[in-house]
């Protein structure tokens, strides 16, 4: 497909759609930390084995650190204590780690704060979001015109498509507007950086609407431009470039999530 | 280098001259279902009587008291098939005004009042073709692009797709061409404006000139029979230009017909004629050599 390619890559957008749907969906169904740990796991050996840009990963990861840690905390101090049993409710591999007992873990006078219970919710939504992010990447290791071509190849209607990446082309021009009309504000005599914290909030509130105008503009010009190069002028649509699956993209679909099934089973004693 | 670069362009139109025939069948074809005109109509464009108000915004005329804020006004234009004009004229006098309506942008898209009518290949797109009073639209411009195609002035603002050659071939997939065939026809074009080297680039990785050539090479491998280009030079360099001197000839000799919008009119002493605009009228259209040389010189500009 691509030629220079290697590794996840050069597989097909399918498997990669595949893995995504199977591994997202699967940790919102369980709680079991074991799961959970196992499918992150799987998610970084896939990485590793794909020769993935961990790099990138490492930036993303490390903007949305801050986020988890902030929910970990509030999470773990705010759960009530837990109806069921850890090892209902966490797998028994919590409650080996815990003992078994929601027991509070902070006295303040009269008052327990933190219940081991509260720890363990907090850990799974951390989890949960570390693989959503995660699993991500498998998808972003990839062309977003491949994946256009997958969704029309599923059958779904080209708009949908077009829409997708057209929101994804839209990322940079929402940023260069910004830019614009901070530079533009900047020029008016717009202090952005010495001013108080009032008049700096007032300041950025004062980009938005330019920003907001700016990107509605170049949304227009672009539908005109497509409609000029004839889109929806005919029943239907072909595509120049077609996406074929071989042994390797199959194997990747149907293996790699029905591993990660048969893992969800045992662990969780379905 | 140069002659490979030069069959490649003439194979790419020579194919998409091939599918504008056809194109011209169907379109013959499905006219006769609406108003019986065929394709024996030796204009491509017609314009009657026509004026232009935007509905938004201050235009050329409301400088002057007591008149309406026209941007066209009384356009009478019958180019015919297999020419190349040339519309002058100084900026603001409503040229761009010009191709909007010649691809239904407006009154489709761009609103305002419109009089009098516009025809395609004696096919009216706009005008009181549905007996109501006042213009409208009668065709969508996705379904005019197949007759003409418009380069527009900004070309950040028709390149949409994220690669080279998925941008050139954007037209072609509209128009359902097989995929062996736009794959020749996105070959074709791009070794044709100088691209064959960036076809998996981001198109946003061009240069100025380089994404005015992408948005030439778009329209080309649209393959319509009419090609409108709103200053298509002004980005490009001197190479830039024999291309596309050299393509607006190739183009004329399988029979295209152009419209080109541009200030430098000596480049274009070949055209057929030079259309002269000035406060959204037309004062003269004349070949090259028979055109007022005082009125081109000064008269147009002040
Ligand atoms: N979208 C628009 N809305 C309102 N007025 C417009 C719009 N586009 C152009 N005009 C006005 O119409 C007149 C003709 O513009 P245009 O056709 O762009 O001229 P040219 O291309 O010759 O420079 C100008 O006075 C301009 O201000
Ligand atoms: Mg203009």
């Amino acid at each position: 497909m691509n030629a220079g390619a290697r590794g996840l890559r050069c597989l097909d957008p399918r498997p990669k759609l595949a893995m995504m749907a199977t591994v997202s969906t699967l940790c919102l169904l369980t709680e079991n930390i074991a799961f959970l740990l196992a499918a992150l796991c799987a998610l970084f050996v896939t990485l590793a084995a794909g020769r993935a840009d961990f790099a990138l990963l490492r930036r993303r990861c490390r903007t949305i650190f801050i986020l988890i840690i902030s929910l970990f905390v509030i999470q773990s101090i705010f759960a009530a204590p837990a109806s069921k049993s850890i090892a209902e409710t966490y797998g028994g591999l919590a409650a080996a780690i815990t003992g078994g007992s929601d027991t509070p873990l902070i006295h303040i006078g009269g008052l327990s704060l933190l219940h081991t219970s509260g720890v363990l919710l907090a850990s799974v939504l951390a989890l949960r979001l570390l693989i959503v992010v995660v699993s991500a990447q498998i998808v972003l290791e990839g062309e977003v015109r491949d994946y256009m071509l997958a969704f029309t190849q599923m059958k779904l209607p080209y708009e949908l498509a077009f829409m997708v990446v057209m929101g994804l082309h839209f990322l940079p021009i929402l940023r260069e507007e910004a830019l614009n009309a901070y530079h533009c504000m900047q020029l008016r005599g717009v202090d952005f950086k010495k001013s108080s914290p009032a008049a700096k909030t007032k300041a950025y509130a004062g980009l938005c609407l330019p920003m907001l105008v700016g990107t509605l503009r170049r949304a227009d010009e672009m539908s005109v431009a497509m409609e000029l190069r004839g889109l929806r002028a005919m029943p239907g649509r072909t595509y120049m470039r077609r996406l074929t699956m071989n042994s390797v993209d199959i194997a990747a679909t149907l293996i790699w999530p029905a591993a990660l099934v048969a893992v969800f089973m045992i662990l969780t004693n379905r | 280098m140069k002659s490979d670069q030069m069959d490649g362009g003439r194979s790419a139109i020579e194919s998409s001259s091939r599918r504008a025939h056809e194109n011209t069948n169907n379109e013959a074809s499905r006219s006769q279902v609406s108003d019986g005109e065929g394709a024996s109509e030796p204009f491509a464009i017609e314009m009657n009587g026509l004026g232009f108000t935007y509905s938004s915004g201050e235009s050329e005329g409301s400088t002057r008291a007591g008149q309406p804020a026209f941007s066209l006004r009384g356009v009478n234009l019958a180019i015919p098939k297999g020419t190349v004009s040339v519309v002058i004229g100084p900026s603001g006098c409503g040229k761009t005004t010009l191709l909007r309506c010649m691809t239904g942008i407006i009154p489709s898209i761009i609103k305002g009042s419109l009089f009098g009518s516009v025809k395609l290949n004696g096919r009216e797109i706009a005008g009181r073709g549905n007996g109501e009073s006042g213009s409208s639209a009668i065709a969508g411009p996705n379904e005019i692009s197949l007759t003409a195609g418009l380069v527009m002035q900004e070309p950040d603002h028709q390149i949409f797709m994220t690669t080279v050659e998925d941008d050139i071939a954007f037209g072609p997939e509209n128009r359902m061409a097989a995929p062996g065939e736009i794959r020749a026809e996105v070959n074709a074009c791009s070794r044709f404006v100088g691209l064959p080297s960036r076809l998996t680039d981001d198109p946003s990785t061009l240069s100025g000139g380089g994404k005015q050539r992408l948005a030439i090479a778009g329209i080309l491998a649209s393959a319509p029979d009419i090609l409108l280009f709103d200053e298509p030079v002004g980005g490009l360099d001197d190479s830039g230009r024999a291309m596309f001197a050299t393509l607006i000839c190739e183009l004329k000799e399988i029979g295209k017909t152009i419209v080109i919008v541009e200030h430098d009119y000596e480049e274009f002493s070949y055209a057929d004629v030079w259309i002269l605009m000035k406060h959204g009228e037309i004062i003269s259209a004349a070949p090259p050599n028979e055109t007022d040389r005082g009125l081109l010189e000064g008269e147009l500009w002040r």
